[in-house]
């Protein structure tokens, strides 16, 4: 039997039902911990089958956070304060800054110490985030249920609720 | 002949060479061009491989984006002014928020007529937005490359430099 147009017709994209709504997170919807001295980390929306997160980091002047390689792209987009990679200091993110980091490229990201105020970035981070030693000795290997399995536990220990974290694939 | 360790270590994933680096756009290195009544896109980086781009959009008060869903995930990130959908107003972006669209949602993106000055956000959009008419007829459908053509064409029209832009898969 030869198909109708109307048969072809049912099999074309369809105008989605208005059920899915997008999902909004403000700024102080979650907790940030800290994860290093000067570092806090607050994880917003996790998906673990693509193996990507999206955290918003909070970093005090003069900090800084050990030399490492991402194993996917990532999206870095600053809100507040100035940051930069050790490697390449003239290229200094500011508020408004997008930063696009090809999977592979190797850095030591530093907040310079003589800002007043914090630096505050949102990232979304596919793959895994490898860090090294001076020598580029692999020093440990953190994914997406790393960070979502440690952000839980340190919320739990200090009490910190986290029920709008967004999590995809569990 | 027996594989070494040897032999399988040369296979294991190596520690990059340092010749890649992140790429970085401050707030004003790409020009702003007009695509509608009070709305303005700024485009950073298109990955036409992936169905990808990724821009800041600048609007005024009073401003709205035709009613459309995306066929696939949107990330959007607020630096400054107030934005919501109309499909659910009390959700409303402010600085620093993100929102996490999963693909299918449909919405229609409105600014306060009410604010001052105006608000700025980047979005990183994957697969193609579908415009709807108020029946929800499909009006138009536009992807990553067609975004990049209609931004040269008006930086070119207008004879603003847009060469800062990253071009992935032409």
């Amino acid at each position: 039997m030869a198909m109708t147009a109307e048969d072809l017709r049912k099999l074309m994209p369809q105008v989605p039902q208005p059920t899915q709504e997008a999902i909004h997170i403000a700024f102080d919807d979650l907790p940030f911990v800290e994860i290093a001295p000067g570092a806090e980390v607050q994880l917003v929306h996790v998906d673990l089958k693509q193996g990507l997160w999206i955290a918003r980091n909070r970093f005090q002047p003069g900090s800084a956070i050990t030399k490492h390689y991402h194993t996917g792209p990532v999206y870095a987009v600053t809100l507040r304060g100035k940051w930069y990679y050790a490697e390449y200091p003239d290229e200094v993110n500011t508020a408004g800054s997008y930063l696009f980091e090809p999977a592979g490229s190797v850095h030591t990201l530093t907040i310079p110490a003589d800002q007043d105020e914090p630096t505050e970035v949102w990232f979304a981070i596919n793959g895994c985030n490898v860090e090294m030693d001076e020598n580029d000795n692999v020093l440990m290997v953190v994914d997406a249920s790393t960070m979502l399995n440690g952000y839980r536990m340190i919320c739990d220990a200090q009490g910190l609720d986290y029920s709008k974290l967004v999590v995809v694939g569990e | 002949m027996a594989v070494t360790a040897e032999d399988i270590a040369r296979f294991l994933p190596q520690v990059p060479k340092p010749t890649k680096e992140a790429r970085h756009w401050f707030f004003g290195s790409q020009p702003f061009v007009e695509i509608g009544e009070g709305i303005e896109l700024q485009m950073l980086h298109v990955d036409l491989d992936q169905g990808l781009w990724i821009v800041r959009n600048r609007f005024w008060p009073g401003a709205a984006i035709t009613k459309h869903y995306h066929t696939g995930q949107v990330y959007a990130v607020t630096f400054k002014g107030a934005w919501y959908y109309a499909e659910y107003p009390d959700h409303v972006n402010r600085e620093g928020s993100y929102m996490y669209e999963p693909q299918g949602a449909v919405h229609t993106l409105t600014i306060p007529a009410d604010q001052e000055g105006p608000t700025e956000v980047w979005f990183a959009n994957h697969g193609s937005v579908v415009n709807l008419d108020e029946n929800n007829n499909v009006e138009l459908v536009v992807d990553a490359a067609t975004m990049l053509n209609g931004y040269r064409m008006l930086c070119e029209a207008q004879g603003l430099d847009c060469s800062d832009l990253l071009v992935v898969g032409e």
